[in-house]
């Protein structure tokens, strides 16, 4: 993806010089400098006594619920929600962070000076027209309370021994959990504040092209060339982000990528890309520099996190669709380009735009074949992402059910937000989670594919490869997204589930390393598109091919995971379904 | 590139920028009011806040709560004395 060649280069042999003349040793250095800064700051200046008290206080509360009721009580769900309102990323560096990191906000078609400013005024006026809807979803959450602590009374009353009475209880609570969710959402929508982006911003493109361009000097290139042209290729993230930020743009899955891509494309295929931007376009530095902060977000632990059932529809079913899609694709379909083909296969069966980015990077596939397989992506996802649950209740499959097929399938994690919530609540909880489980594949799979290539693609047939040789040719950047994938799993192990998410999830990552990501990749896709022609875009798609790849992969994906999920959570862990 | 005079190629750039804000500002908008299941959609993902073209778990405050949820269900699971609601239909 580079500018000279179009694809990433190793070269064959490695010296001491690599470690800081070589893009992807800079992208481990600079990826781990900020982690590192984010475990300064969050394990130096956040609340972690407290946390540790207040979390031990409400699992010993939640430890007592569950053996008091066959069901969720009342106390067990408010001390859930206590837990979950322990967040470091709430806490004054998160909040400086979270400023200096900011992007454009969402545009509002009625304001769109909203994205840089808000005044005291707007926010006071949004927060006024939000209020009404407020005070009735929270007038109907003290009438559900007041019924759900009824109905649990009438139902400890009986010692619990009544199963109509039990019945009565759990549906009242629901009801209850899902006004109190509604309130919550609401009140969010009246605590707009004032804001002003464009001192940030600034700042932010500043400090990101001297952060960048510390690597740039290493490797000899031209530095304050560079920095000039990231001030464009900034330039035109921010121009995505706006446009990614629309509500009816953000509604069909399309985002600051795939808007940087054809806003970039936009300008290189009519007045052409500037001289001095095209600098700027270090496609491959940035992806990789995100890429090893991705790894901070693929943790282990995980995969557990819905139990059995879970590891079988996300860790079973996905890793059989991707080998069997890129066999088709080479065997029957006869792709031309390897890399096309497997970065498609990850795309479509493992969880879209991340796993096509790791797996492209991976693989040393040409920037054309990433954006083809992007867009091949947000085309389907945009598709599946309204029919699915529009199918899953016109048949009548149930939410679980329905939540776990759509968490296997679809490829971008938002968009498999979005239709578990189209469904119902419990349709969100268990697609999200099982879209997480997958999520974490991406280690497995950047690493698998970067091995394969390095052995079996990118060697003379029949000729086996010495380890050496392996050393030379591994894409090293991969090593540093591993190693950040098990540091974070560890660190996650070893606090627990609830300071893991307290502290790593709501904190580290969320309130610091995945900021910079997303900017990583926003800028490494408008260079993206600022670096691709139209017409070598075009000749990818030839025949058609790849969309017949991406079609049959997911026929494949979606029967092999309704039929697993269906085993799963209805015939094998029926337990945990019911209390889910 | 070069035979084509800066003119057009900048008519090009704005009328691709306007076509661009059209797709964005007229077209998708209309599609949505267009049906109601999805101004229906439009306005669930308006209420959790959920932006569907994120693409990691990370992104998505709706996963990380999903998450913690599902977390607490399977390490406190309820199993005090009585019938469990929801076994006897199979749910």
């Amino acid at each position: 993806m580079s500018q000279e060649s179009n694809v990433v280069v190793d070269h064959g042999q490695s010296s001491w010089s690599d470690l800081w003349t070589k893009e992807d040793y800079w992208a481990i250095w600079l990826g781990f400098f900020i982690i590192a800064a984010a475990f300064f700051l969050y394990l130096n200046f956040s609340p972690v006594g407290e946390f540790k008290e207040k979390i031990a206080k409400e699992n010993a509360l939640m430890e007592t619920e569950a053996a008091r009721a066959p069901f969720k009580t009342i106390a067990w769900y408010k001390a859930a929600d206590a837990k979950k309102k322990l967040k470091a990323s709430g806490s004054h560096v998160g909040k400086v962070v979270k400023y200096w990191t900011s992007k454009p906000a969402s545009w509002k078609l009625s304001n769109p000076l909203d994205t840089f400013i808000m005044s005291k005024e707007r926010a006071d006026e949004l927060n006024a027209k939000a209020t009404p809807k407020y005070e009735e979803a929270k007038a109907k959450e003290v009438a559900t309370f007041a019924a759900a602590e009824a109905a649990e009374a009438a139902a400890a009353g009986a010692v619990f021994q009544d199963a109509t009475l039990n019945e009565d209880a759990k549906a009242k609570i629901g009801e209850w959990r899902a006004a109190h969710s509604k309130a919550s959402k609401a009140k969010s929508k009246t605590a707009h504040k004032p804001y002003n982006h464009i001192p940030s911003l600034l700042g932010l493109c500043v400090g990101l092209a001297l952060f960048f361009s510390i690597g740039i000097k290493f490797m000899g290139k031209d530095t304050f060339g560079f920095m000039k042209g990231f001030v464009f290729v900034f330039g035109v993230s921010v121009l995505a982000y706006i446009m990614g930020g629309m509500p009816f743009s953000k509604q069909y899955g399309i985002g600051a990528e795939a808007w940087g891509v054809a806003l970039g494309m936009l300008i290189a295929n009519t007045v052409g890309t500037p001289n001095f931007a095209k600098k700027g376009c270090e496609v491959e530095y940035y992806i990789k520099t995100g890429l090893v902060l991705l790894g901070a977000e693929v943790m282990f632990n995980k995969i557990v996190a819905i139990g059995v059932p879970g590891i079988f529809v996300a860790w079973v079913v996905t890793p059989i669709v991707l080998i069997s899609t890129f066999i088709f694709g080479q065997k029957v379909l006869k792709i031309p380009s390897k890399t096309l083909n497997i970065t498609i296969s990850a795309d479509m069966s493992v969880c879209g735009t991340s796993a096509a980015i790791a797996t492209a990077a991976a693989c040393r596939a040409k920037k054309e074949e990433l954006t083809l397989s992007v867009g091949l992506s947000l085309v389907f996802t945009a598709i599946m992402m309204i029919a699915m649950p529009a199918f899953i209740k016109a048949v009548g499959i149930p939410e679980i059910l329905g939540g776990a097929w759509m968490g296997g399938t679809i490829d971008a994690t938002g968009a498999v937000a979005a239709a578990g919530a189209f469904l119902g609540e419990k349709a969100l909880y268990v697609a999200a989670t099982i879209k997480m489980i997958q999520n974490v594949l991406i280690g497995v799979t950047a690493f698998g594919v970067a091995v394969y290539w390095c052995t079996k693609v990118e060697c003379e047939a029949g000729k086996t490869v010495g380890w050496m040789e392996i050393w030379h040719r591994f894409p090293k950047f991969v090593l540093g997204f591993l190693a950040a994938s098990v540091l974070f799993s560890i660190v996650d192990g070893s606090l627990g589930h609830d300071m893991g998410y307290s502290l790593l999830d709501q904190g580290v990552i969320r309130g610091f390393t995945r900021l910079f990501r997303g900017w990583f990749f926003a800028l490494s896709f408008a260079a993206i598109g600022l670096a691709t022609n139209f017409r070598e875009l075009a000749h990818y798609f030839k025949g058609g091919k790849p969309l017949i790849l991406y079609v049959c992969g997911q026929s494949l994906n979606l029967v092999l995971t309704l039929t697993m999920a269906y085993i799963m959570f209805y015939l094998v862990f029926p337990e945990i379904t019911a209390q889910i | 590139m070069n035979e084509i005079s800066l003119r057009v190629r900048v008519r090009r750039l704005i009328i691709g920028a306007i076509a661009m804000l059209f797709f964005a500002i007229v077209f998708l908008p209309a599609l949505t009011r267009s049906c109601d299941k999805l101004e229906y959609m439009a306005q669930v993902l308006e209420e959790d806040n959920i932006d569907p073209s994120r693409y990691y778990y990370t992104d998505i405050e709706a996963v990380g709560d999903a998450n913690h949820e599902i977390s607490n269900t399977l390490r406190y699971m309820p199993h005090g004395p009585g019938p469990v609601p929801g076994m006897a239909q199979g749910q």
